[in-house]
């Protein structure tokens, strides 16, 4: 008995190292330690046997099961490996992408902006797109016949009021609400009655800003536009401050960005017409007349505003040709900047 | 504003370039808009000596001309009548290209080889005479190109001139700006004048009956001119500006305008009734045809020149058919006067004119320059016409005005600017502009010219000191910045974290339009009209709304370039009424989310289907991420009846979500189902804001899951069930997880399951005690609902 419980592990263990796969080591499994299998019935014998020999056979028997166990174990677990190993899937087919939606471009490049001047410790503000004349002309000393009213052909609303024309009601409305110092950015849709063309839309998106304190000066202006152009177009991005014209400052600049594309070597440039500059948008000190306005008194405090279409700067940017497609939403168009961010 | 450079160098020498020019004038607030190389226009044209001039040998109307064109004689045939040996010619050599893109090439006629083309004025583009060939001075020397022969070697530079700075519409005022900046010499034009004859009040009467109008009227006669056309040189140079010649007369009164920027009208003096001229306020009914051929109806807001019957003239703006200089004119009266700007801004504007007068006097003319104006347009009519100017020119100018003197506070300036300019060289740029300067104690007393109306304040100095500084040499400092990042409102970054968040769960975010079809308003049944005035189209007049309208709008688009599946939202203005005492109309922000088409597109993994209601519900759930949102069943414009709810938080209306209706997709030629729903977004900040959150214990006993799969009519809603399941004996949560309907269930009916999970705070559930609890929750289903265990 003692040799054929031995004679039964050798050949289990055996047959085990040799078995080819899992389901021919769940036959052995059966066939070894299995109800029916011979050690099984071995087992079940020792107990007729006479006491002094079951200590010894019953040792043997387990540690027959042991050997028999630990072969299956050890050959489930190189099937296993080996099965695992030789698995292949074709990593080159296309994975299952959940679709992100894509920001639309003006947007992002809001966010942007107001990162951009939360950094510098600017403010967000917001005012209303349906304004009056008062905000969005008298206030910024523009008045009823000034010519500058010319620049900007006005939507009107029937029951009164007009959609602003500039994001500059913010200003007026914000140093309404609180006194100095004011530092703000506001950005938002503005409307001039335009024909829609590749450059020009009735609905527009601006940026302005203002800063007002004891001492403001055209350096804080220079150097606060200058950051904008870094952050926007690069850090090697250059401004130049041309003088300008607008009721509500004094001085008043326009200021372009070195052009980021050519930097003024390509006479073809799209971008810049190799004038190596682009007009990006107006700025200047506030005018007195705006602080008189507000009920600032212009003796005590200086500022300066600026302003900038997003439109303008996102076509820059991108080399978008056809002011109409921000508004198109063909999503041809605005899925392509959600890298951007 | 277009100038020359040469034109430009009769009052000031500039060592500079045009480029160079046209930068440094741009940079201190002429901007710099396009420039014209006259000669360009001309390359390849020479001078040409016609030494020989023969009959064509095949051809009876054409000559064979030897003509010396400097480096050798050319054979070229000519078809012109007038062509002659001796003659001085303008010569088109073969290569060249001429106006109207016509490129002279060496050729055969009939039979003779032609080296060229003898131009005639309209093959120059210099005009429409095409009677033969240009003849030119005797003087010249063959070779030498044509633009120099004539004096066109010249450039024509545009500038945009901005409505603060009338004094830059003319050369003159370029030339001052030229001036500041370079500290050269400015020369005015030399004006000699003889005066013969009667004096002028002999032939003329002036008055003015409206003086805060018109200040200043200067009036005189010239008698006997010959109206003819103008001399080449004055000619070329309007040409040169884009301007047409039409007589020597009106042709000097145009080139003086451009040079002084000083706006002059001459009347023929025997059209005006009575030989007199008043400037007076139009009387209501009266009318004048003006020099466009357009008859004009003119109200006591506008200001004419009157003859003893009629208007005359739209002073300052255009002159009058009735006293037009014509070829029959002898005698003239010259007007040079000074209009308020305002009046002549109004009257422009109610007539719709634009005139290059009008747009000097009605952004401020100069005062002083009448008199001096006048007699430079006299002078050169005199020379050109053979006019005789009449003695005592009338200058009515009853009250001079005065220039006002400005006081500039020197630390005021510097601190504005961050300059550190000493009061001498404060000064001294106001001198080159032209200013009066006194100091005294660190204070400026500035007198600016009459011709800068635009400096009346402190801080209009302060610009002229940056300005001609220039504003580069100024540096830009950080000081600006604040110290710490700005913090955000409450609505804005909700609406930045929750435009993020869209996209995330794959929307394509969209910024539309909020002028809209007043149709589209109309199918939504919008109770709110908010009507432009003057719409950018007759369709587009209206403020939006809703979103909806927008969104169906963008689907139609992007289906229309055969996009198969959309999933887009906007977070948008919309507008509404204005408020009870409000003058302005409402503006809110709107959330709109649109589905439609299949969910996923068809890939190798599976086959797609398409949304419904509930993959947008699930996304708006996801959105409002926790906000306990009601959904109810409404009918609301622009959504499928029976698939439309009313969504609220604690009941406050938040919005509304469904199936668009179908007519309205079919309006906007949408095939697939659109789903959409439209959220107040400022409500839903402050549910967003107002909500607490404050830690609850961690459970210390295990949890019971039991499931509970009941069968109820079918009209019996989920939420009712859930809810009444949620409020039962120790549950702690409710999950939905399964609906049926067909057999066994019986018709009308449906099993709804659902997953729940017991806990007691305090101590370990027994399965008893389970099982009670859910047999509670079983019979007031029963009780309530009608439920019958599954």
């Amino acid at each position: 008995m003692l040799e054929d419980l031995q004679e039964v592990q050798k050949a289990a263990v055996e047959d085990i190292q040799r078995a080819a796969d899992l389901t021919v080591l769940e036959d052995l499994r059966v066939r070894y330690l299995g109800r029916k299998s011979q050690l099984r019935n071995i087992m079940g014998q020792i107990g007729q046997l006479p006491a002094d020999q079951r200590p010894q056979l019953g040792q043997a028997a387990g540690t027959a099961q042991r050997a028999i166990q630990e072969a299956l174990d050890a050959r489930q677990q190189s099937l296993q490996e080996a099965t695992e190993a030789s698995s292949r899937i074709d990593v080159t087919l296309p994975g299952r992408i959940p679709r992100r939606g894509a920001l639309h471009p003006l947007a992002q490049l809001v966010d942007e902006l107001s990162d951009v001047f939360r950094g510098m410790g600017f403010d967000l503000a917001e005012g209303p797109e349906a304004e009056d004349e008062y905000h969005n002309f008298d206030a910024l000393n523009t008045p009823d016949d000034h010519p500058a009213r010319d620049l900007h052909d006005t939507f009107y609303l029937r029951d009164g009021g007009l959609l602003r024309t500039h994001t500059s009601t913010v200003q007026i409305r914000v140093m309404e609400s609180q006194p100095p110092p004011v530092r703000i950015v506001s950005l938002g849709r503005c409307y001039r009655k335009e024909t829609v063309d590749a450059t020009h839309h009735f609905a527009f998106h601006q940026i302005e800003g203002l800063y007002v304190d004891r001492r403001v000066s055209f350096a804080d202006l220079k150097g606060t536009i200058e950051a904008m152009g870094r952050q926007l177009l690069g850090d090697t991005t250059r401004v130049r401050f041309r003088s300008h014209f607008f009721p509500f400052t004094e001085p008043s600049v326009e200021y372009d960005f070195s052009c980021s594309i050519c930097d003024g070597a390509d006479a073809r440039c799209s971008i810049c017409k190799g004038t190596g500059w682009i007009e990006i948008a107006g700025a200047g000190m506030v005018d007195p007349a705006v602080f008189t306005s507000v009920g600032y008194d212009p003796e005590k405090f200086s500022g300066f505003a600026f302003g900038m279409g997003l439109e303008r700067m996102a076509m820059i940017r991108y080399g978008i040709d056809d002011v109409r497609l921000f508004l198109d939403n063909d999503l041809r168009f605005t899925r392509q900047f959600s890298a951007r961010r | 504003m277009k100038i020359t450079t040469k034109w430009l160098s009769e009052y000031v020498d500039c060592a500079w370039d045009w480029q160079k020019l046209v930068e440094r004038l741009t940079m201190s607030g002429l901007e710099f808009e396009g420039v014209d190389e006259i000669a360009a226009r001309f390359e390849g044209v020479v001078v040409g000596h016609v030494l020989e001039c023969e009959r064509h040998p095949n051809a009876d109307r054409l000559s064979v001309c030897k003509v010396d064109i400097g480096e050798g004689i050319n054979t070229i045939v000519c078809g012109a009548p007038n062509v002659a040996a001796g003659q001085k010619v303008a010569v088109a050599l073969p290569g060249c290209t001429l106006p109207g893109d016509f490129t002279i090439k060496k050729a055969k006629i009939r039979g003779v080889e032609s080296l060229g083309m003898i131009c005639a004025e309209d093959e120059l583009g210099l005009g429409d005479n095409h009677d033969g060939i240009l003849v030119l001075d005797d003087g010249l020397k063959p070779g030498l190109p044509f633009a120099v022969a004539v004096g066109l070697d010249d450039t024509v530079l545009d500038f945009e001139v901005t409505p603060n700075r009338p004094d830059c519409l003319s050369v003159v005022g370029i030339a001052r700006e030229v001036r500041a900046l370079t500290g050269a010499e400015l020369r005015l034009p030399a004006v000699e004048i003889k005066e013969q004859g009667a004096p002028c009040t002999d032939d003329i009467a002036l008055s003015i009956e409206s003086s805060e109008d018109c200040p200043r009227y200067v009036g005189r006669v010239i008698r006997n001119v010959k109206i003819a056309p103008s001399p080449d040189w004055l000619q070329r140079r309007l040409q040169a500006v884009g301007q047409r010649p039409i007589n020597n007369v009106v042709d000097i009164t145009n080139y003086v305008l451009l040079e002084l920027g000083q706006p002059l009208h001459a009347f023929d003096l025997h059209k005006l009734a009575d030989r007199r001229l008043v400037v007076r306020r139009a009387r209501d009914g009266e009318s004048i045809e003006t020099l466009d051929g357009t008859t004009r109806r003119l109200d006591a807001e506008m200001l004419v020149i009157a003859d003893g019957q009629k208007p005359v003239a739209l002073a300052g703006i255009m002159g009058g058919a009735n006293s037009e200089v014509d070829e029959h004119t002898t005698d003239l009266v010259l007007e040079s006067a000074y209009f308020e700007a305002s009046r002549i801004r109004q009257a422009r504007a109610r007539l719709g004119l634009h005139t290059e007068a009008a747009a000097r006097f009605e952004r401020g003319a100069d005062w002083a320059i009448c008199q001096r104006a006048s007699d430079r347009a006299a002078a050169l009519i005199a020379q050109v016409t053979g006019g005789q100017i009449a003695p005592e020119a009338i200058d009515l100018y009853p009250t001079p005005k005065e220039n006002p003197t400005i006081s500039l506070r020197l630390d005021r300036a510097n601190q504005l600017l961050a300059t550190s300019f000493s009061s001498e060289e404060a000064q001294r740029i106001f001198e080159l502009l032209d200013c009066n300067v006194t100091v005294e104690k660190g204070q400026l007393q500035v007198t600016p010219p009459s011709f800068r109306p635009d400096l009346v304040r402190e801080a209009d100095l302060v610009e002229e000191l940056g300005r001609i500084y220039g504003y580069d040499r100024i540096a830009g400092s950080q000081q600006a910045n604040g110290p710490w990042l700005s913090q955000l409102s409450p609505a804005l970054r909700w609406r930045a974290r929750i435009r993020q968040r869209m996209a995330d769960i794959g929307l394509d975010e969209i910024m539309s339009n909020t002028i809209v079809d007043a149709t589209w308003e109309e199918r939504i049944d919008a109770t709110d009209v908010i009507l432009l005035a003057n719409p950018p189209t007759e369709a587009q007049s209206r403020l939006r709304t809703r979103l909806l309208p927008s969104l169906l709008e963008v689907a139609r688009r992007n289906f229309n370039q055969r996009a198969r599946s959309l999933a887009l939202f906007e977070l948008g203005k919309c507008f509404s009424a204005p408020a009870a005492g409000a003058q302005l109309p409402g503006e809110h922000w709107q959330l709109a989310a649109l589905l439609a088409g299949p969910l996923s597109p068809t890939t190798w993994q599976g086959p797609e289907r398409d949304v419904d209601f509930y993959d947008l519900k699930g996304r708006l759930e996801a959105l409002t991420d926790g906000l306990p949102l009601q959904f109810e069943p409404v009918d609301y414009p622009g959504y499928r009846t029976g698939h439309c709810a009313r969504i609220a938080i604690e009941e406050q209306t938040i919005g509304y979500i469904g199936q668009v209706a179908p007519a309205q997709c079919k309006d906007f030629d949408i095939e697939p189902a659109v789903y959409i729903f439209e959220l107040a977004f400022d409500a839903l900040v402050e549910h967003w804001q107002q909500r607490h959150v404050s830690f609850a214990q961690l459970p210390k006993f295990p949890a019971a899951e039991r499931d509970l799969s009941v069968v109820v009519r079918e009209e019996v809603s989920h939420s009712d069930l859930a809810q009444a399941i949620g409020t039962g004996p120790l549950v702690e949560n409710v999950e939905f997880f399964d609906l049926y309907q067909g057999a066994p269930i019986a018709e009308g009916h449906k099993s709804l399951s659902f997953s729940i999970r017991l806990r007691h705070p305090e101590r370990t559930l027994k399965d008893t005690q389970a099982d009670a609890a859910i047999n509670d929750i079983l019979q007031k289903l029963q009780k309530q609902f009608g439920a019958q265990l599954r």
